[in-house]
């Protein structure tokens, strides 16, 4: 098994000084929350590009398709002078899998900051395991093998920053459900 | 011009949760009763309320452009999300892309499942829908009326200056492209002229022949002229857009003599209540207790206090019917499908003899109701039955969707 994705920036090295600096490159290419790198008229988006992670301010590269897409959407509104442009919210780890016939989801941010809750919980009889980060009443990172819910609907959650404390039980005993039902409530 | 499509509306405020719309979608999509798997999913508590995940079979869907397989698409006509079974491979990644939990796996087959509105079944129509006990769920099918009237040249010159968001001009532009170019328009004084259709400063506001006749004589005059018409061997359609109060007031004797002889007329009239043009004075349409600057309410003088208008509606549709008209409806714009179907009827009554329609025309200024509400209004109207939408033919009598509304009973002597 192998994870990761390493941009080759090998043919922009020797254009970082100079009054025509080129295009600033850490591990991939610096963008801003626009796509737009240091030089004006050029974007970056996807795997070769480096840009705000949701978590951290530090810029990050965030190597998975619906980012991929998302950072093409902005940057081709930004290009083209779209009003309608909204600035990148920042990449969040997301993804689901199928191994030895089980099947896992996983969004967000596997990091325990101070002050925030790790719940799991496990039910061996059907194998269902559950975790969940909170900070305050807001979801971190959610995390389940085969147990299901809609992940953009947990991406959602986490970017809208919405507070579950009120909800908090009910939605570790079925996320799916109450996650739908939020969904339906806060943004339909 | 865009398209539109047809849709599966929700209305949470009638769902009570039983879930009959999910066994149906099971039923037909998995060969189960298993609810789980029905592509329409119900959530959400009595207490709570209840709430809707299905696929909003977006305009510029988040699924298609995350899938590496190219296995969902846009279908631009049927407005429906496609997925293609032999195409995808099954990366959950649409899961991820969607935020409505429109696109789920279906863990009874290992494959995602999304609603496909039921397009390739044999009713062509979602079966959730009519399985819905509370009517909480809806097929919305308006979208037909806006991709082909889109089509159809809009007979009044834009800029007409209605008031915000005027019922009344978005009634007589659909009137106008379907009645069609051959039509000769007589207007008397009211909404229609006064935001221009008939023109000012030398020009007009209506591509086809137009004319501001009296409030007294606009069915005699429109009656000369088919006439003239018909002479000269030119068929044409002649309509009149009238208010209700140049209908039920003044103008009755012109518009029921011309009733009785059956002239070659489609007579509308849009039914505001009032005479809004002039300043909201009462009609003989204006209902009972209904508010106009010569109705008002409030305190009164003289120790009486001022309860609006104190006389009920004269019922202009009705007094028609007992001219035994060709075809006599009533009709709202909240009701589309329905309007276009009476006009069409109504059209085609109107060659053969007098065709009467009656628009229940909710208005933003004179009712004093936020400008987006036009459409709001004009369905609350029908759907507490404050005015009611029928249709009379000589050979049906009064009916109010396909049902007879008239019960005699004779009494045996
Ligand atoms: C094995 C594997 C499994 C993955 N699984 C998942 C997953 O389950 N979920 C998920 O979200 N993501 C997954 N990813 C990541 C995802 O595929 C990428 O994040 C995504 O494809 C990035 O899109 P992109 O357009 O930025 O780059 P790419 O898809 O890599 O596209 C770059 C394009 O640029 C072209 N190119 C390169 N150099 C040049 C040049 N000099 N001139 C012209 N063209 C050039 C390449 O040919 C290529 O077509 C996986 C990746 C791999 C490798
Ligand atoms: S699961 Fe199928 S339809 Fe969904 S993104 Fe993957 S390949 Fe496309």
């Amino acid at each position: 098994m192998a994870t990761g994705i390493k941009p080759n920036m090998a043919y922009l090295e020797g254009q970082v000084s100079g009054p025509d600096k080129g295009v600033e490159h850490d591990r991939g290419i610096l963008v801003s929350d626009t796509m737009q790198t240091s030089v004006a008229n050029v974007w970056a988006a996807g795997d070769c590009a480096q840009a705000k992670g949701f978590f951290t301010e530090a810029r990050v590269i965030n190597s998975i398709l619906p980012d991929a897409t998302e950072q093409g959407r902005i940057a081709g509104m930004a290009m083209a002078g779209d009003p309608g442009l909204k600035k990148y919210p920042g990449g969040m780890s997301l993804n689901t899998y199928h191994f030895f016939g089980r099947h896992a989801i996983s969004v967000g941010s596997s990091a325990v900051p101070e002050g925030a809750e790790v719940v799991t919980r496990f039910d061996e009889a059907s194998g269902r395991y559950l975790k969940a980060i909170f900070l305050g009443g807001r979801l971190l990172g959610i995390y389940g093998v085969n147990e299901f819910f809609d992940a953009g609907v947990m991406c959602q959650l986490i970017l809208r920053r919405v507070d579950l404390s009120a909800v908090r039980e009910r939605f570790l005993a079925n996320p799916m459900a109450v996650g739908r039902e939020l969904m339906s409530k806060l943004w339909r | 011009m865009g398209r539109g499509y047809n849709t599966i509306a929700f209305d949470a405020a009638k769902c009570d949760g039983c879930g009959d719309c999910m066994t149906a979608c099971a039923t037909v999509k998995t060969g189960t009763d298993d609810k789980a798997r029905s592509r329409i999913q119900i959530v959400g508590s009595e207490s709570d309320g209840f709430e809707l995940a299905l696929c909003r079979q977006c305009g510029d869907p988040k699924c298609v452009t995350v899938c590496p397989a190219a296995a969902l698409t846009k279908n631009y006509d049927t407005g429906v999300i496609e997925w293609n079974a032999a195409k995808c491979v099954d990366c959950l990644l649409c899961t991820i892309g969607c935020t409505y939990a429109g696109i789920a796996l279906d863990a009874g087959v290992g494959h995602v499942a999304k609603c496909d509105m039921c397009y390739a079944s044999p009713a062509g129509a979602p079966a959730c829908v009519p399985a819905c006990p509370h009517d909480a769920l809806t097929y919305i099918t308006t979208s037909r009326i806006y991709n082909e009237v889109g089509d159809w040249e809009d007979l009044f010159a834009p800029g007409l200056a209605g008031c915000q968001g005027c019922n009344t001009e978005l009634l007589m532009r659909h009137t106008l492209r379907r009645v069609g170019p051959d039509t000769v328009l007589a207007t008397p004084p009211g909404c229609v002229p006064g935001m221009g259709s008939v023109g000012f400063n030398g020009t007009t506001g209506t591509k086809i022949p137009v004319f501001h006749p009296l409030l007294t004589n606009t069915a005699a005059m429109l009656a000369g002229i088919k006439r003239q018409y018909k002479r000269v061997g030119r068929e044409i359609t002649a309509l009149a857009i009238a208010g209700d109060g140049g209908a039920s007031d003044v103008g009755f004797q012109s518009l029921s003599g011309a009733a009785e002889r059956n002239e070659q007329i489609l007579f509308m009239v849009v039914d505001n209540e009032g005479y809004m043009n002039t300043g909201m004075q009462r009609s003989s349409c204006t209902p009972y207790g209904a508010w106009t600057s010569t109705t008002p309410v409030g305190k009164g003088s003289g120790g009486m206090p001022a309860q609006g208008k104190t006389q009920d509606a004269k019922n202009l549709p009705l007094i028609m019917v007992n001219h035994r008209c060709e075809y006599v409806a009533t009709a709202s714009t909240a009701y589309m499908e329905d309007l276009y179907d009476k006009l069409d009827k109504a059209i085609q009554a109107s060659k053969r003899g007098f065709a009467y329609l009656h628009v229940y025309s909710p208005c933003t200024t004179g009712w004093r109701f936020p400008t987006d509400q036009n459409m709001e209004v004009a369905r609350k109207a029908v759907e507490t039955n404050f005015v009611m939408l029928w249709e009379y033919t000589r050979a049906t009598a009064c009916t109010s969707r396909g049902r007879s509304m008239i019960r005699c009973r004779s009494r045996s002597i």
